[in-house]
């Protein structure tokens, strides 16, 4: 083959493949004429028509350009579902959607001369209005049926109207118990409808003790139990669902059909499902109670000895307080801890209900004893350890022997230069 | 080889094409939607404590004017202490203005009341103020401010306290009343807007002048500002601190210092103290008498003694 011919082939090749994607891509995927559908017809002026058309794939169009010539015997172009057409806004062309989708698919009569009516005044009212409005194109309907297709237009009317908005939404958000620092309440605020599995970092629901839970719908409010993750002393609650779905519904677009110099249709673009995240957390840390402990350094055989705890970030709900000392082998600087080497142990724990110092039983004092008593404060919650002093803190240590050392505290007196005056 | 690449392009061309009619079909479905509804946690400002140290202190005798004024009502149900000396910022949450010490000048922890929040940051009722009543209206026509905010980031604060009651003054009532003493339940919410319910659930216990329904509402007949000296109105600030003091003859039953002050005179009873608003007993306690404090009978001072600290005080016209 010469490579002429080779050449010559290949631009025939390109030129082919050229027309077949300009005939994909450049031209509608259908052209035909639409017909006339459900509604009405002006006696004698068949293309005066008050309803939908068909189009060529049967579905039911509507026109939104009154006082454009009729689009019936031309050449109309399906252009596909839209967002944008004849700059309304989005939330027209949500309306007009909502309308479509829920009464443009009809074969009756009056309902489609109601849409009809409804998508002129929604696409257009001005323009609408300029052409005579309801009641010149209510001339085209018998006499006995425009009462009713009023009546339906109205009522299309307000349902289009009543949507604001095409945006589903859903928020969570979590609060804090403004006196308990465990308590709380997830809240779902979302569009109705909306429902999905919420799931709890460092919380569980009240009720069931999980952390996840299913079918949460919009409005719900549950109350939430903090849980501290282990060895933390601040943390936040956090709440998350990924599958929040919102019922099907209208979407912001139509189905578009073109026609070169007359009017346009459009016919529903049906409805889609939406699914939506959502997330929050703790607008502050949550806080851990804070123990610092101190000890009676030094106590004599028959008489007593005693431990203290300071606690701060206690929360309403209450915590509970038990003491333990440990008698320390001798000859090892190892502190030891054990259920072996236990001297002391509260009888009964003492409740904390707000912050503030808290002191132990008064432990009695025998030979037994007798050595050097390492104490570790343990603070609970429901069962649960949240906060516990360490063994061998210097500060909770007691030296215990035969001879009596007196213990005396001074009191401390914080004494102001100056006190405010008040006005009197 | 010429035939071989025809074809080769061809087929690349073709498989092109094909692949344009797909997303071209494909163009009319309508997918799920996916949206994300999230909040994210803004990062604590760390002000250096040199930077801290060097902001002047948010004091009851302090006039700074960064701090933002605090007009009307405000709604808050928890009080808080801070965890250490901490910087408090303007409204644009990042030019630091003022310094709030952990400890007040009684040596005794700082308390803090929260009235609204915005992410992880709070406002807060300050005890200093803002503008001194003598410079007159600002550009805005506004008067000297009686009550002062700022914004404090969460992560400062600790040891919630439930603060279920509420003391409302009127003034032109001249009446104390202290509403909700019983026991009540609060949330303050992530999402800024801190919500709350107190249900009282108190017994009367008010006598002679005062008044109890029986419901958590207590009510006194006191005194008030005098005409020269009004008691500033519209506002809502808290119970700051309390103390006796034998030089202001108040040795048996403590002053209860507010955050209030005075908006129509720097020093309506002298010295330099800041014009402080507070409640104290005073044998004559009815009539407009006062350089703006409110002057309540030993059983109303009794009362608001038992509230806590960071309890919110509003004074009605």
């Amino acid at each position: 083959m010469s490579p002429y011919l080779s050449t010559l082939r290949s631009m025939i090749a390109l030129s082919m493949f050229a027309a077949i994607l300009g005939a994909l891509l450049l031209v509608p995927l259908s052209a035909a004429a639409a017909g006339i559908g459900p509604g009405y017809q002006e006696p004698g002026k068949p293309l005066n028509h008050l309803g939908g058309y068909l189009t060529a794939g049967g579905r039911v169009a509507y026109c939104i350009d009154a006082g454009l010539p009729s689009a019936v015997g031309r050449e109309t172009s399906d252009s596909g579902v839209v967002g944008s057409v004849n700059s309304l806004a989005p939330v027209e062309v949500f309306r007009l959607n909502t309308v479509l989708s829920r009464y443009g698919d009809t074969s009756d009569a009056n309902t489609a001369a109601a849409v009809a009516m409804t998508v002129w005044s929604i696409a257009g009212d001005v323009a609408y209005r300029a052409q005579g409005g309801d009641g010149h194109v209510l001339l085209r309907a018998p006499a006995d049926q425009r009462m009713a297709i009023q009546a339906l237009a109205d009522r299309f009317r307000a349902e289009a109207a009543s949507v604001t908005t095409a945006e589903q939404t859903a928020v969570l958000s979590i609060s804090i118990d403004a006196g308990d620092d465990y308590g709380g309440i997830i809240a779902l605020d979302a569009s109705p409808g909306v429902s999905g599995t919420v799931e709890l970092t460092n919380a569980v629901f009240a009720d069931s003790g999980r952390n996840s839970r299913a079918s949460v719908a919009a409005g719900a409010r549950l109350v939430v139990v903090a849980v501290p993750p282990s060895g933390s002393t601040s943390y936040r609650v956090l709440a998350s669902s990924s599958d929040l779905s919102a019922p099907a519904a209208p979407v912001a677009s139509v189905h578009l059909y073109s026609t070169s110099g007359a009017q346009t249709l459009v016919a529903s673009a049906g409805s889609a499902s939406v699914v939506l995240a959502a997330s929050a957390s703790d607008f502050r840390d949550r806080l851990v109670p804070s123990l610092t402990t101190a000890a009676q350094s030094s106590a004599k055989v028959g008489g007593t000895v005693i431990d203290t705890a300071s606690l701060t970030d206690v929360p309403s709900s209450g915590l509970q307080l038990r003491w333990s000392g440990y008698l320390q082998p001798v000859g090892t600087s190892i502190p030891l801890c054990t259920d072996s080497r236990l001297a002391f142990r509260s009888s009964a724990p003492v409740t904390a209900a707000a912050d503030g110092v808290f002191a132990s039983e008064l432990f009695s004092v025998t030979d037994r004893s007798v050595g050097t008593v390492f104490w570790v404060a343990t603070v609970s919650r429901n069962g649960a350890v949240v906060a516990e002093g360490s063994c061998g803190d210097s500060t909770e240590t007691t030296v215990i022997t035969a001879p009596a050392i007196p213990v005396q505290l001074t009191p401390v007196h914080l004494t102001p230069v100056h006190l405010p005056m008040v006005s009197g | 080889m010429t035939r071989t690449r025809a074809a080769a392009a061809l087929v690349v061309l073709l498989a092109a094409a094909a692949a344009l009619l797909l997303l071209h079909l494909l163009a009319d479905r309508q997918a799920p939607v996916t949206r994300a509804h999230t909040r994210s946690i803004e990062p604590h400002p760390e002000l250096p404590a040199a930077r801290i140290a060097a902001l002047p202190e948010a004091r009851y005798d302090a006039v700074i004017a960064g701090l933002l004024p605090a007009r009307g009502t405000a709604g808050g149900d928890s009080a808080y202490r801070v965890r250490e000396d901490t910087a408090l910022y303007a409204a644009d949450l990042v030019t630091p203005v003022a310094r709030l010490a952990a400890r007040n000048f009684l040596g005794e922890p700082t308390v803090v009341v929260p009235v609204e929040s915005s992410g992880d940051w709070v406002r807060i009722l300050t005890p200093a103020r803002q503008r001194l009543p003598s410079k007159g209206a600002d550009t805005s026509g506004a008067p000297a401010p009686a009550q002062t905010s700022a914004w404090l980031h969460a992560h400062s604060l600790s040891s919630p306290t439930r603060v279920a009651a509420r003391i409302i003054v009127s003034v032109s009532a001249q009446t104390l009343r202290i509403d909700g003493t019983g026991t009540g339940t609060g949330t303050g919410t992530g999402t800024g807007t801190g919500t709350g319910t107190g249900t009282g659930a108190g017994t009367g216990t008010g006598t002679g002048v005062g008044e109890s329904d029986g419901a958590g509402v207590h009510t006194w007949q006191v005194g008030v500002g005098a005409p020269g000296t009004p008691t500033p109105t519209g506002v809502t600030g808290y119970l700051e601190a309390r103390y006796r003091d034998a030089t202001q003859g108040q040795a048996e039953h403590p002053v209860q210092l507010t955050s209030l002050h005075s908006a129509a005179a720097d020093e309506p009873f002298g010295g330099n103290d800041g014009g402080l608003i507070g409640i104290h007993f005073e044998a004559s306690s009815s009539g407009a008498i006062s350089h703006g404090c409110i002057r309540v009978p030993v059983e109303a001072l009794t009362a608001v003694d038992a509230l806590p600290l960071g309890t919110l005080i509003t004074i009605e016209e």
